[in-house]
């Protein structure tokens, strides 16, 4: 945890929430917004559960602000919101904050596995000499990759570029560092590579209560064709990402989703930056509760909002 | 208390078969330990055996009993499938040097209560034996005498591993009347089958298309049998020796084959160690398959398509393998290595850039880069340096170490070095090429009941010759065959409805009888053999011209031979040749008869002409048949008859004209 | 293999594997067994050592028989009844509020009670566990022997009078229901899909044509997609099911499945509760058992010299193609097949 600038009551959420996300890139920002949550739970001080609740929720609103994707940010933070106020006796304030803390520890510290575990049951999947397709860059999909090549398998990975970001060709860095084959290719050359590749692995910036998904821009397309070659279409995700949304098609995604924050005046010109994937598209999710089918995905939500 | 004690079935299995074969891998472990895609030949004999609910086995052993022993007590140990239910022993001795010594000490020692099986170590079966051993108890039960009942498989392989035989058997009651063991260099040319076999049994069958598994169920006669007589020493001798001695030993043997969804076969060499091992992984002896774990209890392999059984923690690149690969646990392979058609035991480690295509590597050998291996054995242990090329059969030895770019074909290597006289050339430090002829001299090799183990040389891996090939090959004619084949083969009932139609005819002519009476005799054939009328008419011809006196006629002289036929027989042939029809069936068979008569074909204008004269046929006829004789294939015959039917053609309009003017 | 299996463990093994023992139903209840044999021997003392005992057995069995997935269906209920009677006793001697829900959640992710450990320590000495257990063991039992019976009693509701229904191979709940619709409703047509190369539609047929007032078609296999048009509901049986709700059927179930969703005819897979397993289809397992080569061509031809030969037994049917599953517990849609697995088996036995 890095140095906080600002001791005492000024403490700037949205300066410390990017800190983190510089100090390592390899952190998700919806751990970075938990972690941020919870400094600011360490950090000030709260009369009652009701000012603890709107300090909150201006926070995940400051953090949403910045310019980068805001589904996570914003699942992570009705996560934490929601789990603070649970099953809290009416105990004195101190000793609530306390508790509070605690879990809020042992929470941060289950989801920062939680990658680990996703990449081990992905495992069975990634055969010797099988062929990934995978979108632009997925931090879960990278990692599962990796474990996969230490226990000496070889594959070979399609990566797409992923818009005009490029965020393929850090994706394609990442992997041969490892070691591991792969081939930068097109969005629009994803028909063409679909035949041959066994099976497409991507990650989720949102997993939304139907049991699709929000991702990079281009994944809808990756799954209409999986579905059309009748190969697998897997998507890893840690269980913070499942967000309260339901959209039913493309353009009822709520706008702060899809562009980012300065064009949001006039979203006619700009491209989206992610778009939805229906779960009839989706093979399996892999998630640290298990591998789960998408219908399974809404149960989960219904139990935990209940 | 024999009634209360239950039967339980007792098997004897013969190790140590084939010693000679398996050179140089036999020399430092038993036959029966060698393993056949990874799983020990013994292991499968005794699967087969627990399968078939045997509860006893006897396992005979004369050379390296004790590992035998030792691996059957792991077996028990690790619950290998044929530990449950059944009882395993292992006897020998070192006095015993062949199967009739095995026998004779098993009597001696009275182990064997009533009917056993016996099976060969080196058997791979999936068969039940169940209904086969039944079947010998019913046999023994009507025939006293019944000494053993041999199981053979129907297989038709155009291959000659030393196991196919030919048999004569008795079709009522299955009994062996006549055994010979088909030899492998060359295919015979003739078999020397006692008379006496056809003429004393009303029903015999010769099967040469039978293998022989060396499964057999024995009553207890049989061990006595080999105690009383001293000169069996192999199975051969013994079922040789019954078959002549017949009614002195008052034994006799049945034979029982296999239903064909049974697979059995026995691995007496290095050729049919190949055969066995694409049948296994090509899963026809299903489930004594590398993936269904049967000997062990966990399962070793995961089965891939093209026939790839990989095992867990082997480390292969998916493309290195082609197709009906089997790779142990524990195995290494370099990329650029391309492997097919081949077994790679535990712990083998291959380099880059090797070619490995029908090879059986055996644990823990070590291969480097470059090398290209092709139909070849490599023992345990043994190192094979980089570039080194291995083909044609080539056996290398446990713990050889070859040295780099060595290139060796159809030799068997030794890492330890024998006694001089077997030395053929030293290559390295730890690799001697021995010979592989036999010690003895293969005598008479017309003795056709010798095993293959004392011809020439060791039968070693090759490629197998491709069955596509149309099968003239088989038919590879012995110059001696004599009779030239009929161009329209004709089916049976109708060439013994013309032969006896020709006899009929000849001795009409010759006897100069009544044609009436000749009629009647056709016509009675006609009905025997239930041939219809163009038939008939068809084959009267053909049977007139077919008479001896036609095909060879004096002094060349066809047509006067016709002339004189038809003069006596004319009268037949009108009686059938009357519809223009007929007339159309008898040209045809002027065709046929062409074809096969060369005198006949050079005047057949004037046979024609003869016929028609005779008013046999008419012109009209002649004038159809010529027509729809096809352009080329009779071209000859068309260009003879060309003269002759202008002729007709002009003479008709001649007579149309004729007529014209008459009116 | 660091576990020494038990004797009785190799012994059923081996009988499965000789084919003394077939059929899902007989491998499931003498697997119970073994199981109860475990419970009631002294050899354990506490309930850690207990799931440890037959966490081991099974693992020696899965890896024996990896297509067997009912072996190691039956271990995972012991081990959620153990975990259950453990906490049920626990709970009432130390007055804990019980926390039914042994799923892993969102909810239990985020409401871990500090004070607890998240683990609950099974290694307590419980009294009274072995008794339990025993009980809960009669009703396992008791619902394995009526599954059959719990399957049957809806045929009604499910066929009507007058249908023609295709069936696929010989699955002894099919056969089951399907004479229970017999004797329930008229008019009926069965279409047997004999299911080559071993032909057990015929001893479906021969078993249901004992009735008269039916009327039973046997069918080869390759007419299935031609029959198709005419049928109303396809009912098959299968070897097992999977996570995603998919099958592992006998072969040619895929065709069949096919065929009926081109002319959009229901499916109905009858799979009693024992059937169901946590397994994902991967390439790299042993899914599917390949058969003799000998049932396809035989040996003794030309072609089986040149030709590679497959004859798979399994096929893989993905769960869109299934329109209903009929278990013992009532009907069910394919994508409600992950509850059902919640509530058999807890989230930590699903690697055993």
């Amino acid at each position: 945890m890095p140095e906080i600038v600002e001791k005492g009551e000024e403490f700037d959420v949205v300066t410390y929430f990017l800190q983190l996300l510089d100090n390592d890139k390899d952190m998700s920002s919806g751990i970075a917004a938990i972690k941020t949550l919870l400094m600011i739970l360490e950090k000030k001080q709260f009369g009652t559960i009701h000012i603890l609740h709107t300090t909150m929720r201006e926070a995940v609103a400051a953090m949403r602000n910045t310019d980068l994707s805001i589904a996570a940010i914003v699942s992570a933070g009705e996560l934490f919101c929601r789990f603070i106020t649970l099953s809290l006796d009416d105990k004195h304030m101190e000793e609530c904050r306390q508790i509070m803390l605690h879990r809020g520890k042992i929470f941060l510290t289950k989801l920062n596995n939680s990658r680990q575990v996703i990449a081990q049951q992905a495992q069975r999947f990634i055969c010797d000499g099988g062929r990934i397709l995978t979108h632009s860059r997925s931090r879960v999909v990278l990692k599962a990759l990796i474990t996969a090549s230490k226990n000496k398998k070889s594959f070979h990975v399609y990566v797409t570029q992923g818009g005009t970001e490029n965020s393929g060709d850090e994706m394609i860095k990442d992997l041969k560092a490892a070691g591991i084959e792969c081939t930068l290719i097109l969005d629009s050359a994803t028909g063409y590579v679909m035949e041959s590749v066994d099976f497409v692995m991507v990650g989720a910036e949102a997993v939304v209560e139907s049991g699709g998904i929000i991702n990079r821009i281009g994944s809808y397309t990756m799954g209409l064709c999986a579905r059309e070659m009748k190969k697998p279409f897997y998507v890893l995700a840690e269980s913070f990402k499942f967000s309260r949304l339901y959209p039913l098609n493309q353009r009822d995604l709520p706008n702060e989703y899809k562009y980012s924050r300065k064009h949001l005046n006039d979203v006619a010109k700009v491209h989206p930056l992610v778009d939805y994937t229906p779960p009839a598209y989706i093979t399996l999710l892999f998630t640290d509760l298990g591998i789960l089918t998408p219908s399974a995905v809404s149960d989960e939500l219904i139990k935990l909002y209940m | 208390m024999a009634q209360f004690e239950k039967e339980i079935v007792q098997a004897v299995l013969i190790a140590d078969n084939n010693v000679w074969n398996f050179k140089p891998l036999s020399d430092d472990n038993s036959t029966a330990l060698l393993p056949l895609v990874n799983v020990s030949m013994l292991d499968y004999a005794l699967i087969a055996l627990n399968r078939s609910g045997v509860e006893e086995v006897f396992v005979y052993a004369s050379l390296f009993l004790q590992n035998i022993r030792d691996y059957i007590k792991q077996g028990i140990e690790t619950y290998a499938s044929w530990s449950f239910k059944m009882k395993v022993q292992v006897i020998g001795g070192e006095g015993c040097r062949c199967f009739g010594d095995a026998m004779r000490d098993l009597d001696a020692k009275a182990l064997i209560r009533g009917n056993f099986i016996l099976l060969g170590a080196d058997t791979v079966t999936n068969a039940d034996l169940r209904p086969v051993l039944e079947q010998h108890k019913r046999t023994a039960k009507f025939d006293k005498g019944a000494a053993a009942t041999l199981v053979f498989k129907q297989c038709s392989n155009n291959l000659r591993t030393g196991n196919e035989l030919l048999i004569a058997l008795d079709n009522r009651n299955d009994r062996l009347h006549y055994h010979q063991r088909l030899r492998m260099n060359q295919r015979e040319t003739r078999f020397p089958i006692p008379l006496d076999i056809f003429l004393n049994n009303s029903s015999v069958a010769l099967h040469h298309n039978l293998l022989d598994p060396q499964i057999a169920i024995g009553s207890p006669s049989m061990l006595s049998l080999f105690s009383d007589n001293f000169d069996f020493q192999t199975r051969d001798d013994f079922i040789r020796g019954l078959l002549i001695n017949e009614e002195l030993l008052d034994s006799r043997i049945y034979v029982a084959l296999l239903p064909p969804t049974q697979y059995a076969h026995k691995v007496n060499n290095w050729l049919s160690y190949q055969l066995v091992s694409r049948d296994i992984i090509n899963r026809w002896a299903y489930p004594l398959v590398p993936d269904m774990g049967v000997y062990k209890l966990q399962q070793e392999y995961v089965f891939h398509k093209d026939n790839i059984y990989k095992s867990h923690d082997a480390h292969v690149p998916k493309v290195a393998l082609r197709e009906n690969v089997v790779v142990q646990t524990g195995s290494h392979v370099g990329t650029g290595t391309v492997i097919s058609n081949s077994v790679l035991g535990a712990n083998c480690r291959i380099g880059k850039n090797c070619e490995l295509s029908n090879v059986f590597l055996m644990a823990d050998v070590t291969i480097l880069d470059g090398c290209q291996l092709e139909f070849c054995v490599v023992g345990t242990g043994a190192t094979i340096n980089e570039n080194c090329i291995i083909k044609s059969g080539a056996v290398i030895g446990n713990k050889c170490v070859l040295p780099a770019k060595t290139q060796l074909a159809k030799k068997l290597v030794s890492a330890v070095k024998p006694s001089q006289e077997y030395v053929l050339e030293t290559i390295g430090p730890h690799a001697y090429i021995i010979s592989d002829s036999a010690t003895d001299d293969p005598g008479d090799s017309d003795n056709e009941d010798l095993l293959p183990q004392q011809t020439q040389c060791i039968p070693k891996m090759g490629d197998l010759p491709s069955h596509l090939q149309p099968e003239d090959s088989d038919y590879s004619s012995s110059s001696e065959e004599d009779g030239s084949r009929a161009p329209t083969p004709l089916p049976d009932d109708t060439n013994i409805f013309l032969s006896e139609v020709v006899d009929s005819l000849t001795r009409g002519f010759r006897e100069k009888s009544n044609p009436d009476f000749l009629i009647l005799e056709i016509n009675s054939s006609r009905y025997a053999y239930n041939m219809s009328l163009k038939e008939v008419n068809f084959n009267v011809v053909k049977a007139v011209f077919g008479m001896q006196s036609i095909r060879e006629p004096a002094n060349n002289n066809v047509l006067g031979a016709i002339n004189a036929a038809f003069k006596q027989l004319g009268t037949v042939v009108s009686n059938y040749i009357k519809s223009p029809d007929a007339m159309l069936d008898c040209l045809k068979a002027l065709e046929d008869v062409c074809e096969e008569n060369d005198l006949v074909r050079e005047k057949i204008s004037q046979v024609v002409h003869y016929l028609y004269d005779k008013d046999f046929v008419t012109e009209s006829a002649i004038l159809a048949w010529y027509n729809q004789l096809d352009d080329e294939e009779h071209a000859t015959l068309k260009q003879s008859l060309t003269k002759l039917v202008d002729w007709l053609n002009q003479s008709s309009e001649d007579d149309d004209e004729e007529d014209d003017e008459s009116e | 293999m660091r576990e020494q299996p038990l004797k009785e463990v190799t012994q059923l093994i081996h009988a499965i594997k000789v084919g003394m023992v077939e059929g899902s139903y007989s491998i499931t209840n003498k697997t119970l067994d073994i199981f109860k044999y475990i419970i009631m021997s002294k050899s354990w003392q506490n309930a850690d050592e207990l799931m440890r005992i037959v966490r081991a057995q099974s693992r020696i069995m899965q890896a024996a028989l990896p297509q067997e997935t009912v072996t190691s269906n039956i271990a995972r209920r012991i081990l959620k009844l153990t975990r259950e009677e453990f906490d049920l006793l626990h709970a009432k001697i130390q007055h804990f509020a019980d926390d039914s829900q042994a799923s892993l959640s969102l909810h239990k992710l985020v409401t871990q009670t500090s004070e607890s450990n998240v683990s609950v320590d099974y290694s307590k000495p419980q009294q009274g566990l072995r008794e339990a257990l025993l009980d809960h063991l009669q009703e396992v039992e008791t619902e394995l022997e009526t599954s059959s019976e719990n399957i049957c009693v809806q045929a009604e509701e499910h066929i009507h009078s007058s249908e023609i229904i295709l069936t696929l191979g010989h699955s002894r709940s099919v056969e089951n229901f399907l004479k229970r619709a017999i004797k329930k409703r008229q008019y009926l047509t069965i279409i047997v899909a004999e299911c080559a190369p071993s032909c057990r539609g015929h001893n479906l047929a021969t078993k249901l044509a004992n009735d008269k007032t039916v009327d039973i078609i046997v069918i080869p296999d390759a007419s299935i997609f031609a029959m198709m048009s005419r049928v109303n509901k396809v009912i098959i049986g299968t070897h097992s099911v999977l996570a995603n709700g998919g099958l592992r059927a006998a072969c040619g179930a895929y065709t069949v499945a096919l065929a009926a969703k081109h002319y959009s005819v229901p499916v109905i897979v009858l799979a009693p509760m024992y059937k169901l397993s946590p397994l994902h289809l991967c390439e790299q397992d042993a899914f599917n058992m390949v058969g003799c080569a000998e049932d396809v061509i035989p040996y003794d031809s030309l072609p089986a010299r040149e030709a590679k030969v497959y004859s798979p037994m399994f096929d893989y049917v993905p769960p869109e193609l299934v329109t209903l599953f009929i278990s013992n517990t009532g009907g069910h849609a394919p994508s409600y097949v992950y509850r059902l697995l919640t509530e058999l088996y807890h989230p930590e036995d699903l690697e055993i």
